[in-house]
């Protein structure tokens, strides 16, 4: 249990530090594209693309490591008042009731939703490039699962901080 | 749903945020809960295709850029040079140092889009100097935490990136809209710290050497030294944004690259840097986007079950004055913006109240600047106030949190007068962006 718990951990460690390099290509894009627009009088067909995919990406890919990492804020007004057994329950409750169902049902509809594009063939539809769009729509399946997992496993751990004082 | 449980979603969201549930979780999940109810399964799929939109959207893509951009200059040294310069010129003023600390601000927050990286920066540097000239404890918090908050209304700033989409007003309408106030705010601070400061001068403990008189000459070489890079970078994100050249993303682009340029040069640029800056942009980045996405969801729901009709219609009521209409959804903004961080604040009234404040007649982009004013307050005002936050964090424990409490009052103060000059105003926001961008 504790090494499947580190285990996910990693991962969305590893996801999370990739998709932050994702910055590169946004910064070469929309740079690219001024200079090639204003100094060669040639927009770019792809810049456009590139830069809200690459943003799309990292900030849904980086979800559950910014949530390994607690960075997802909190309105701590009380909460940081709170005991420590105290903020197990608003976790183990929040998750169980409201966000637990929402990731894990996303996921499987971002699954059908990535499917339904690669049997289609969509494509963009947003520039000249216009790439097929099941690739980054198979990513949003990813990133929500992954997040799931990572949401799953603070659950369990808020969980057993809950049972742990309760048993003693 | 029926018009009587829509306004139980907000009632839910407060509750579940205020019990200390991350922001977008909670959302996300009481958008699921109510939609689910509304419209069955069916509510997976609307999620879904919300999660293309913002996944889609080209302009958030510049708040990636603008969070690293911040992360880097932090991290840069500019900082310190800067500092050094404005305080040549100030400290012979009344209040010297804390008129220099505003104008560090008002030079970070143009050449920066984070909101926080302004006030721990010019924080860190400016605090110890205060103190060891006897400035007034509370004098101290109070600049340091209303200077940080001029990150959100002086251009460029990620609040409005996130907030014109959902106001539906252009990003480069806002980023000029709010030069005009967002310096009128900062001109405010600085007459306050100055009559302060000359009625009742700080004591310092011992005497305390200003340093040698500096002549003209070399003062303009430390100054134009020093006061170079951030023009540089603020000319490179604001001047390719008025001039026409660039979006906003690709603005933000532009300073990110010069933001890097500048690390360089001060010879900061170094593989350790570029990954801690790396990180923290991503960590920042989600949190922030992910809120966007949850609070996308949430509006959608609230809005297809008739949430936003119930608002329209019981503010018609009696048919009020459009004013106090105004002064009323600015006050509520006020009150919950004492509980709730920013990025809530927008994605909660703004999808609710711009519809409301175009039936009234009132300009958006004018609206928008008057919220953002509000988000100021919110950001020093207690319990939920970032900048207290980061204020402790940052300063000596002889600070204690009451003084930071008592001293950022006349600043929430300052603040009400800059809203209200702008909207007996509402020109110091339209004029600029006829001006330069040519609208009427």
């Amino acid at each position: 249990m504790e090494r499947l718990a580190m285990a996910i951990d990693r991962l969305s460690s590893a996801v999370g530090i990739v998709a932050a390099f994702l910055l590169a290509p946004l910064i070469v894009a929309t740079v690219y594209e001024v200079v090639s627009r204003y100094l060669f009088n040639a927009p770019t067909s792809w810049a456009y693309e590139v830069g809200y995919m690459a943003n799309g990406t990292l900030m849904l890919l980086g979800a559950a490591y910014t949530l390994k990492e607690r960075a997802h804020i909190r309105i701590d007004v009380l909460y940081s008042m709170a005991s420590k057994r105290v903020r197990a329950l608003v976790d183990v409750v929040g998750y169980a009731v409201l966000f637990l169902p929402f990731a894990w049902w996303l996921s499987a509809g971002l699954w059908e939703y990535a499917v339904h594009a690669f049997e289609r063939g969509t494509t963009s539809g947003e520039s000249a490039w216009n790439p097929v769009v099941w690739p980054f729509r198979a990513m949003f399946f990813a990133s929500f699962l992954l997040l799931a997992l990572q949401a799953t496993r603070e659950f369990v751990a808020a969980l057993g901080i809950l049972l742990e004082r309760r048993s003693s | 749903m029926t018009a009587s449980v829509a306004p139980l979603m907000f009632v839910a969201l407060f509750l579940v945020l205020l019990m200390g549930f991350p922001v977008a979780f909670s959302m996300a999940g009481i958008a699921l809960v109510f939609g689910f109810m509304t419209f069955g399964g069916a509510t997976i799929d609307l999620f879904a295709q919300k999660v293309d939109e913002v996944a889609s959207n080209y302009i958030l893509a510049a708040v990636p850029l603008f969070i690293f951009m911040g992360a880097l200059l932090e991290r840069s040294g500019i900082a310190e040079r800067l500092f050094e310069a404005v305080h040549l010129w100030t400290r012979r003023l009344p209040g010297g140092l804390a008129v220099g600390t505003i104008v560090m601000c008002v030079i970070f927050a143009a050449s920066s889009g984070v909101i926080g990286a302004t006030e721990v920066v010019v924080g860190l540097l400016a605090i110890p100097v205060m103190m060891k000239h006897g400035y007034n404890k509370g004098l101290i918090s109070g600049t340091i935490c209303a200077g940080g908050s001029l990150g959100t209304i002086i251009p460029p700033s990620v609040v409005v990136i996130i907030m014109g989409p959902i106001a539906n007003v252009s990003v480069g309408d806002l980023f000029v809209g709010m030069i005009v106030p967002g310096l009128l705010m900062a001109s405010l601070y600085i007459l306050y710290v100055s009559i302060r400061c000359w009625v009742n001068p700080p004591q310092p403990p011992a005497e305390v050497e200003l340093g040698p008189a500096v002549d003209l000459g070399e003062r303009l070489r430390i100054t134009l030294l020093a006061l170079v890079p951030p023009l540089f970078l603020i000319f490179a994100v604001l001047g390719s944004l008025i001039l026409g050249v660039a979006a906003p993303t690709e603005a933000a682009g532009m300073g990110a690259v010069g933001a890097l340029v500048l690390t360089a040069l001060n010879k900061r640029l170094s593989m350790h840097v570029f990954k801690a800056a790396l990180l923290q942009t991503i960590k920042v980045t989600c949190m922030i986007q992910l809120i966007v996405l949850a609070g996308t969801m949430f509006s959608s729901v609230f809005i297809a079950s008739g949430g936003s009709r119930l608002v329209s219609g019981l503010l018609d009521l009696g048919g009020a004055d459009p004013w106090l209409i105004l002064a009323l959804l600015l006050f509520i903004a006020f009150v919950t913006g004492c509980f709730l961080e920013w990025i809530s604040m927008v994605l909660i009234f703004i999808p609710l109240f711009i519809p409301i404040v175009v039936g009234l007649g009132f300009d958006p982009t004018w609206f928008c600047i008057l919220f953002l004013i509000i988000i100021q307050t919110s950001y020093i005002t207690p319990p939920m106030a970032p900048a207290i936050f980061y204020l402790r964090g940052i300063s000596p424990p002889e600070i204690t949190v009451w003084d930071m409490y008592k001293g950022i009052v006349p600043f929430v103060f300052l603040q009400f007068t800059t809203l209200v000059i702008v909207m007996l105003f509402p020109q110091l926001v339209l004029w600029l962006p006829s001006k330069l961008l040519g609208f009427a």
